[in-house]
């Protein structure tokens, strides 16, 4: 950059300046030559005294143009030629000066001298002029050689700083793209994340893996579970040996419990599962109370306990099966726990919520323990995990169902002073309370209220089997081994069953659907009936299919047998 | 090409010359002109052109025209200003005496400010618009108080205070700075 703006200044200050002093020169000495060429042509004398004037202002022009330009040629770079020059013309203005002072004419040769003088420096000064432009060009040249480089300089850079720029946009571009990506994936997996930490905090995935297993479990243990039932009962008219009976009702017992234990732990996995249905209601507590004083009076009794249930006429706004479920578990915990004494259930209003209050004189509960006795599996006083006293469950259905309901439950208790535990029910209308609806709505086991069932089967096993089963929920069974016992039994007896179950192959080549034909016709009713049939083959399938009733494969499992006559029933009780 | 222009600048200069020859050769021929009194002494400066007062008739390139002809002793008579000035020809700071233009257009009664100048060597050019009544410029006798020769760029010069206004320091201006100024048109 120095280079180049110190060739600009060299031009600039030489320039003009030369310039102006090259014309200048020129002139003057020019209009002094043909001064002279004039003043030489004219002869005479009185024309040349006119002229000379003239030539003498020329003359000074000369001196005045050297003047302005100091002798010297005005460039910053001395010239050789031009410092010649100068000193010619310094010489010659000297030399002349008192010729052209003069006012009298002088002689013409002088003049010659003069004028060949004048030729001499006009020819310098060409080459001076010359000089002064070629060394323009040089500078001109530098100049725009410089301004060339700087130009591709600048062209490179340019480029190279577009380039660059290109570049870094695509990367900022891939850049934004990407870190967008990630973006979305990192909120992707904190919201998957989140999820999951929320299922475990909430216990779900726990629960979810329990559940499951416990879905499955509960088909497959309901079926021996009820067969061992069945057998169980099946067994008692066998049993003839002296102490049989004694250890057969232990084995009822247990079998009980363990229903029982199944039962509540079935009510756990559903709780957790929340398939149970919250339907609350307007009812007085005093229904309730009837219900769980005729289930537990006999069971205090035999602890030999008291069990007393206050006489009340509220009424609470809640789900009243669920109620019922709460305060049994809690009843029967206070019995288990009590050794003598009694246990009173109160009820006693305040304000908006009804408190049912539950106290025993147990052993009490200590402080410490409080807090963990609503867990699951969690037992006072049982490190040995006595069976016999349940699995610890009933408690933590207990606050399950209390979560669900919405109820407060609390406890108050002292070692030694037994405990007390006060449920707070929120108040219910007594407007609102429907009259009829809880007379038997809490019994949840199939209860088919003595229909009468007339089963037909040659094998007398399955008969009894049948029997014990459809006893357990209430039926009244007439068995036949053949078509005519079962005419003969209905004829003689006047009965009029409610359902008809009949084998599909009887004795003697007779059908199932026959035999049902037959006990319609006789009694002139359209009897519901069912068949059942251990045949697979598949003429007997279509056969059976055929007959237009329904049909039901041996072995018959107890729970769908009895949904199937349950939905008999209550199509006839209906109908 | 640059050549071949100062060659072409040379053969300028020739034609030009001849005109000079002719233009000094014109005879002033006196006229009386209405309020402007005569010169007595040699005539240092001619107004010609579109003016009110003339006290001359010229002949220029063989046309006779009225003219306002200054001596050294009319422009004296006309107030005079000083103005302090560097310029790039001279060393230091001038001192120039002279009349300002605008009052000498006045006198003469020039119907405008447009001009052209011409000196003693030929140079010739056309005035700039209008910078007479804006700035002091005077058209100078006296050097730092002495009169000029023609060898120091005299008898006459216009001068531009370049140093009192800054704004004047241009190409243009410097042009019209005229040193052996002979001839004052009028358009």
């Amino acid at each position: 950059m120095f280079n180049i703006n110190h060739a600009r200044l060299e031009l600039q200050d030489s320039k003009e300046g030369a310039f102006n002093y090259i014309l200048q020169a020129d002139r003057s000495f020019d209009r002094l030559h043909l001064s002279l060429d004039d003043y030489l042509d004219t002869q005479a004398i009185a024309e040349k005294q006119m002229l000379w004037p003239d030539l003498r202002l020329r003359f000074d022009l000369i001196w005045s143009t050297f003047n302005v330009f100091d002798i010297h040629l005005p460039t910053s770079r001395r010239l050789d030629s031009a410092d010649r020059f100068a000193s010619h013309v310094k010489q010659f203005l000297s030399q002349h000066d008192l010729l052209f002072s003069s006012d009298s004419l002088p002689q013409d040769d002088h003049l010659v001298v003069v004028d060949n003088t004048l030729t001499e420096l006009s020819t310098e000064l060409y080459g001076v002029g010359t000089d002064v432009f070629a060394q323009f060009n040089i500078f001109r040249d530098r100049i725009s050689h410089r301004m060339e480089a700087l130009y591709r300089y600048f062209w490179i850079s340019g480029l190279m700083l577009l380039l660059t720029g290109t570049a870094l946009v695509v990367q900022l571009l891939r850049l934004i793209n990407q870190s967008t990506r990630l973006y979305n994936e990192a909120q992707d997996s904190e919201s998957r994340l989140a999820t999951v930490v929320e299922e475990l905090r909430s216990g779900k995935r726990e629960k979810k893996a329990k559940d499951s297993f416990l879905a499955a479990a509960s088909h497959d243990l309901r079926q021996p579970l009820f067969a061992l039932g069945l057998f169980v009962s099946a067994l008692e008219t066998r049993v003839t040996l002296p102490d049989g009976p004694v250890i057969l009702d232990k084995i009822k017992q247990s079998t009980e419990a363990l229903n029982s234990l199944f039962n509540s732990l079935l009510d756990i996995s559903q709780l957790d599962a929340g398939v149970v249905e919250i339907a609350p209601e307007h009812f007085y507590c005093a229904d309730l109370f009837r219900v769980l004083d005729e289930e537990f009076g006999e069971v205090a009794a035999r602890a030999d306990l008291g069990f007393r249930i206050g006489p009340t006429d509220e009424v609470v706004f809640t789900d009243y099966v669920l109620l019922g479920r709460i305060l049994r578990n809690l009843i029967d915990n206070a019995l288990v726990h009590s050794n003598e004494g009694e246990v009173v259930v109160s009820c006693q209003r305040k304000s908006e919520t009804v408190s049912i209050v539950i106290t025993d004189t147990g052993p009490g509960i200590p402080l410490e323990e409080q807090e963990h006795i609503f867990s699951e599996y969690y037992q006072l006083k049982n490190p040995e995990r006595d069976r016999s006293k349940g699995l610890g469950l009933g408690l933590s259905i207990v606050r399950r169902l209390s979560e669900l309901l919405d109820i407060d439950v609390s406890m108050d208790s002292e070692p030694g002073n037994g405990t007390r535990i006060e449920v707070k029910v929120p108040a219910g209308q007594p407007e609102a309370v429907e009259l009829v609806r809880h007379q038997n709505a809490n019994i949840k086991v199939k209860n088919f209220q003595g229909a009468l069932v007339l089963v037909i089967d040659d094998d007398k096993d399955v008969r009894d089997a049948m029997e014990l089963m459809l006893k357990q929920v209430n039926c009244i069974v007439v068995p036949a081994e053949s078509v005519e016992d079962a005419l003969r039994v209905v004829m003689e007896r006047d009965l009029k069953p409610a359902l008809i179950i009949a084998d599909y192959r009887l004795r003697e080549g007779k059908t199932g659907d026959a035999a049902i034909a037959l006990v319609r016709e006789a009694l002139n009713e359209n009897i519901p009936a069912l068949i059942v049939t251990g045949d697979t083959s598949p003429e007997r399938v279509r056969e059976a299919s055929g007959s237009g009733m329904l049909l039901l494969h041996k072995p018959v499992e107890p729970d769908e047998l009895l949904s199937v006559i349950e939905s008999f029933l209550l199509d006839s009780n209906t109908a | 090409m640059l050549k071949q222009d100062f060659r072409s600048f040379r053969r300028l200069a020739f034609s030009t010359c001849l005109q000079v020859l002719l233009l000094l050769t014109t005879v002033i021929v006196s006229a009386q002109a209405a309020d402007l009194p005569e010169p007595v002494g040699p005539a240092l400066l001619e107004i010609v052109g579109k003016l009110e007062h003339s006290n001359a008739t010229l002949q220029i390139n063989g046309k006779s025209e009225s003219a306002a002809v200054f001596d050294l002793a009319l422009l004296e008579s006309l107030p005079a200003v000083t103005i302090r000035t560097q310029t790039p020809w001279t060393k230091g700071v001038g001192e120039f005496t002279g009349v300002r233009m605008d009052v000498l257009l006045e006198r003469v009664g020039a119907s405008s400010e447009h001009l052209v100048l011409e000196a003693l060597d030929e140079y010739s050019v056309e005035s700039l618009e209008e910078p007479y009544q804006s700035y002091p410029i005077v058209i100078a006798y006296k050097l730092n108080g002495k009169y000029m020769s023609v060898r120091e760029l005299g008898p006459l010069w216009v001068m531009y205070p370049f140093d009192a206004y800054p704004e004047l320091n241009s190409e243009q201006s410097r042009a019209q700075c005229v040193w052996q100024l002979r001839r004052i048109t009028v358009r």
